[in-house]
């Protein structure tokens, strides 16, 4: 192995890879924080080749959160294992691995490269097809760590609670080693997700070149509505004239719709400037895979001078190392702004990374106070493995795989009652003192990781009825919004209209189109409270449903942006039952007095803020959150603004908004009295706030939330409920 | 308990209000089993035995002595046991377990069948024991989709339980893939009981209980002790083994030639020579031929091409031609032809006579194939017959010939 390396021109470990291989081959589990092409492969692949080599019997698993992650490390690991002429045979199990081969694979490989979903449908629950694996697993090594938060690391949290019980079963105890982007909370979110203590390892010894920092706000062109210039025109325009000068780069904006627009932009650029569009390409979810792992190969080989994306590639995809990274808004989190920034100058040499502050009261809040982002630490990753959604899915799983013992711990829960309760639906038969799997069902198959459906519409064009191709996919929550009849759709920098939605068969008919405008949808959402959890004066959490319907979309120009006429659409309601985290604004006599325009206006302002800088202090995405706002709630009786975890029984994130309350609101007021405008302007209160100068009226009722607040905490008023 | 209270309540909020079942951990009489006896705890057995001489459907059971001889090349076995799995599910994967087995072999001049029950979960082990101590170590096995379904469950409840795995493959006749290659296309589907119902002449009486219900009978019983219901289980399991034995004779005859239908021969030919047992392939193919002019063609054809692979030119030549009424094979078999007495009989001017009737026989299939497949089909034949034009001596050729090597210049440069 040694010659191997030498032979690729490694002549010593960087510290933090001898310090990681150290601890590993000590028997710890390791975690190593460090940015992107720091040569972590390394820290886990020679502790992994070197148990091989001496023991033939021993076995390791590879997790990636991707398939194309996968399909990257098994072509790296090869090469490292051709060059070494060892006799280690490892191989990737996903959906793409054809039948045929896994039996054979399942007894002979090494090395198995799996994801998440994989080892929840295709590996734990036929874990007697595995022993080989199983008896001998030595390693586990689960790259991307930081990935695996919120919902989704909860789930893989319990994904490894299933894959440890099946590892004492057949009496192996494996090792950990992980990899992470930097996160606030590297020991704290490992320890939470293995269940186990890990050592981390966090200094990096790898050199990098000298990298430039840029945090622009378009200039404002109105300064009486401070309007700013529309900061996606602006980061066309960096990229375009980067492109246009040579220098590779990446776009990252936040949205599917914004990737297409920039494609089209910055392609309109270059054939300005008499360069080929085609050297600009545009990667998002939706691309069929040969498409992408096309983009990625063109990156790496430097055909393509600039790719537009979305924070598809922020992760290890292996794509080169480029100049420039543009990242038009602020990405949602301080991980991956740097993991972003990190896509530039990986190796060596100078390199450049701007964010384009966009029109979000983030995004204005951290161009006004830029030493928040550079003294920020990241985020915290928050995960919560004894959710009950998402655990007794997995207990069920669990118990599919072993019968449950009685008095069995599962992680660090006891899962006694949950396994009682299931028992009383019939899917368990106790039987002495086990649980035994009892329904005619593979409960895997049901429990996605992802999100609340891994349905896609698949994208069919029929522009030639006679050819209909399929040309990229739309996950079915996005479905209402983007691929609503009438819609614009936009791929590959191509429009094409939306014909028809066939909810049932889970397909989308467009045709291409010329036209010079995008669709907007305005989605008209409807809360309901069903359930209190706990409650206060002001505030209070519980279990709501939330249902959302798309009623009419927007024309909008492209280039001006202008409003040009618009449409009804005809969907069903989507619905969803979630928790949420509410605050009841306080109503008076100044209340009283106030337009329903002004109320109104005061309120969207108030919304727009927490939208903005709640995800701050919850630790997730923006889109985890949804916010919603109402002069005359039902519910409470007066105006409300609820703040609900966008999935399926919720995450918990409500939850501690309640729990933080303080700070949310402490936060919005911030980021109000941080904002320079006047009245308030898109930035602080949105562009619906800032119409009606409503800057002054939200802090009016921020400050009478925190002001009662304090009093009714004081008194200690707030009290539990128990329903 | 308040905070359990409010973790189930959560759980009723999320899942569904849970049923007023009750608790289920008190030992329960397990009553309404058929006749038969406890092996152990949880471990019930019911054994028939059938004498040899009785019928099960249109066949006596003693047809299967010597079948196992005949299926060796499909890995049967002399004195196999035929068996058949009730399971909780069809799911698959760890958590679908069995339930009842059915495991029949003859027994001197008896067919014997043991029915396992296991009546409760815990006691899978000594359900394991039980059934292999009846197989025995090195005994075959015969099942109907056995290689996917019946093999790995057992093979995955045994290492649940810590015992060796059977084997899946060695000595294993699986007869859902014979059973395609028989029936496929002549029957509706080929599940075991259309077979029953259309080769064996076995009727399924009212007792018998359909296969998806099975899961839920037996979650039912567990639940409540009362095996009444599951009696129709049982009764299908039987039929099942019963029918297994047949179907294992049926085709062995079949494989046999002891048949009357020449679709059967011909199959049975096909069967023989997928295993390179040509000679038995052909016997049967020759029986085939005698039956109807169809089947004669078909019969032709496959025994021309065994006699190629033997390189029997002359005999390979006789059958071809004999095949050639055939209009869906006419041309292949045309072709064939051209290629032998191009190659091996050296006699050119027959072999173009052959090329030039396939491109006839091809233009008329114009209408019935895709443009595209017809042309390139067209041009190999193109093809054959000019370089065929060269080889006969230019004597030969008259005025119309002189117009085809024209239309051969004009082809060569399309």
């Amino acid at each position: 192995m040694r010659e191997a390396f030498t032979r690729r021109g490694i002549e010593k470990l960087y510290s933090h890879q001898a310090r990681a291989v150290d601890a590993a081959l000590s028997g710890k589990n390791v975690v190593t924080v460090t940015p992107t092409a720091s040569g972590k492969t390394l820290c886990y692949n020679i502790p992994v080749l070197d148990a091989i080599l001496k023991d033939e019997a021993a076995r390791a698993l590879y997790i990636f959160p991707t398939k194309a992650l996968s399909q990257d490390q098994l072509a790296g690991l090869y090469s490292l294992i051709q060059e070494a002429g060892a006799p280690v045979k490892t191989f990737t199990y996903d959906g793409d691995t054809p039948p045929s081969a896994r039996t054979k694979l399942r007894a002979a490989g090494h090395i198995v490269i799996t994801n998440p979903d994989m080892l929840n449908t295709g590996i734990l629950p036929h874990h007697t097809k595995w022993i080989k694996l199983f008896e001998n697993l030595r390693y586990v090594v689960i790259d991307e760590l930081h990935t695996y938060r919120g919902v989704f690391g909860s789930h893989v949290a319990n994904l490894i609670r299933r894959l440890k019980r099946i590892c004492a079963f057949y009496g192996s105890n494996p090792q950990f080693i992980c990899s992470s982007a930097t996160i606030s909370n590297p020991k704290d979110h490992a320890e939470r997700l293995l269940e186990e203590p890990v050592e981390i390892i966090a200094e990096n010894g790898a050199p990098s070149g000298e990298k430039r920092i840029v945090l622009y706000n378009p200039p404002v062109v109105n300064s009486q509505l401070g309007i700013r210039k529309s900061s996606l025109k602006e980061t066309a325009r960096i990229a375009g004239d980067a492109v246009s000068n040579g220098i590779s780069t990446i776009v990252f904006t936040r949205s599917r719709i914004n990737v297409e627009l920039l494609l089209t932009y910055i392609r309109r650029t270059l054939r300005q400037s008499g360069l080929p569009p085609e050297s600009v390409a545009g990667y998002r979810g939706g691309y069929l895979p040969n498409e992408r792992r096309e983009i990625e190969r063109r990156l790496r080989d430097g055909s393509l001078s600039c790719v537009v994306s979305t924070n598809a590639l922020e992760l290890g995809i292996d794509i080169g190392s480029l100049e420039l990274a543009v990242l038009h808004g602020y990405p949602g989190s301080v991980a991956s702004t740097w993991q972003q920034m990190g896509r530039a100058g990986r190796r060596s040499g100078i390199s450049a990374a701007i964010l384009v502050a966009s029109s979000f009261a983030l995004d204005q809040f951290l161009a006004s106070r830029p030493e928040y982002f550079f003294g920020a630490s990241p985020e915290q990753a928050r995960i919560n493995a004894d959710n009950l959604y998402i655990l007794v899915n997995h207990i069920k799983c669990g118990a599919f795989e072993l019968p449950f013992n009685k008095g069995e711990c599962f992680g660090s829960e006891d899962p006694e009652e949950i396994l009682e309760y299931l028992e009383t639906q019939g899917v368990l038969h106790q039987a002495g003192d086990r649980y035994h799997w009892q329904a005619d069902s593979f409960p895997a198959e049901s429990l996605s990781l992802r999100s609340a459906t891994s349905e896609n519409y698949v994208i069919i064009d029929i522009t030639e009825t006679a050819r209909p191709v399929v040309i990229g996919e739309v996950d079915r929550p996005s479905a209402p919004m983007l691929i609503h009849p009438e819609a614009i759709y936009f791929h590959g920098g191509e429009a094409y209209q939306v014909m028809e939605l066939d909810s049932e068969g889970m397909r989308c008919y467009v045709k291409k189109v010329d036209v010079d405008y995008y669709t907007d949808a305005d989605m008209a959402v409807r809360f309901q409270v069903l359930d209190t959890f706990e409650s206060g004066n002001m505030w209070g959490w519980g279990e709501v449903l939330l249902a959302s319907r798309p009623t009419v979309y927007k024309k909008i120009r492209l280039h001006t942006h202008e409003n040009i006429g618009y449409g009804h659409i005809h969907l069903p309601e989507d619905q969803m039952h979630t928790t949420a985290c509410w605050f009841a604004l306080p109503t008076g006599i100044v209340w009283e007095g106030w337009s329903e325009d002004r109320r109104s206006s005061a309120l969207t302002g108030l919304a727009h803020l927490m939208k903005g800088t709640a995800p701050l202090f919850l630790m997730c995405d923006r889109h985890d959150l949804r916010i919603h706002s109402m002069v005359r709630d039902p519910f409470l009786g007066g105006p409300a603004v609820y703040l609900a975890d966008n999935y399926p029984g919720g995450v918990g994130l409500a939850e501690a908004a309640y729990g933080l309350r303080k700070k949310v609101l402490f936060s919005a007021l911030e980021a109000l009295e941080g904002c320079p405008c006047e009245d308030g302007c898109p930035a602080c209160v949105g562009a619906m706030g800032s119409r009606m100068n409503s800057k002054r009226d939200t802090r009016f009722l921020l400050d009478t939330l925190l002001e009662k607040g304090k009093t009714s905490s004081s008194e200690g008023k707030e009290f539990r409920t128990e329903q | 308990m308040s905070e359990k209270m409010e973790r189930f309540r959560r759980l009723e909020r999320l899942l569904g209000p849970a049923r007023p079942e009750p608790s289920s951990d008190t030992p329960r009489h397990v009553r309404g089993l058929p006749q038969g006896e406890w092996l152990d705890e949880g471990v019930f057995l019911v054994e028939k035995r059938f004498p040899l001489s009785q019928r099960h459907g249109a066949d006596l059971l003693e047809d299967i002595l010597g079948a196992g001889e005949i299926l060796q090349e499909w890995g049967a076995t002399e004195n196999p046991v035929f068996l058949d799995l009730e399971t909780t599910g069809l799911a698959g994967g760890t958590g679908t377990y069995a339930f009842l087995v059915g495991a029949g072999r003859v027994i001197d001049d008896s067919f014997v069948v043991r029915q396992i029950f296991l009546s409760t979960p815990e006691a899978e082990s000594y359900w394991l024991d039980h059934l292999f101590q009846w197989t025995g170590p090195a005994t075959g096995f015969v099942t109907y989709n056995g290689k996917r379904f019946d093999l790995p469950i057992l093979q995955s409840r045994s290492i649940l339980n810590r015992r060796t795995p059977p084997a899946a493959d060695e000595g294993h006749l699986d007869l859902l893939h014979l059973s395609r290659s028989m029936w496929k296309g002549r029957l509706p589907d080929c599940r075991l009981a259309t077979i029953e119902a259309g080769v064996l002449g076995v009727k399924r009486d009212h007792t018998d209980v359909p296969g998806w219900l099975v899961p839920q009978y037996y979650a039912d019983f567990l639940r409540t002790g009362d095996a009444g219901p599951l009696s129709g289980v049982f009764v299908h399991n039987m039929t099942d083994i019963l029918s297994l034995a047949s179907l294992e004779a049926r085709v062995a005859a079949l494989l046999r030639g002891n048949t009357a239908k020449a679709e059967d021969l011909l199959r049975a030919g096909d069967l023989w020579a997928s295993r390179g047992q040509l000679h038995r392939a052909e016997r049967l193919w020759h029986l085939a031929g005698g039956i109807s002019s169809k089947n004669a063609t078909q019969a032709c054809l496959r025994l021309a091409f065994a006699a190629k692979r033997h390189r029997r030119w002359e005999q390979a030549a006789v059958f071809f031609e004999r095949s050639l009424e055939d209009r869906s094979s006419r041309i292949t078999a045309l072709v064939e032809l051209a290629k032998i007495f191009e190659h091996r009989f050296r006699l050119h001017e027959q072999a173009l006579e052959y090329a030039e009737k396939a491109l006839e026989s091809h233009r008329e299939l114009r209408p019935y194939v895709e443009a595209r497949n017809w042309s390139d089909k067209r041009i190999e034949l193109l093809h054959r017959i000019a370089r065929l034009r060269k080889k006969v001596p230019p004597a030969s050729s008259e005025g119309p010939n002189t117009g085809n090597a024209s239309n051969e210049k004009a082809d060569k440069v399309l």
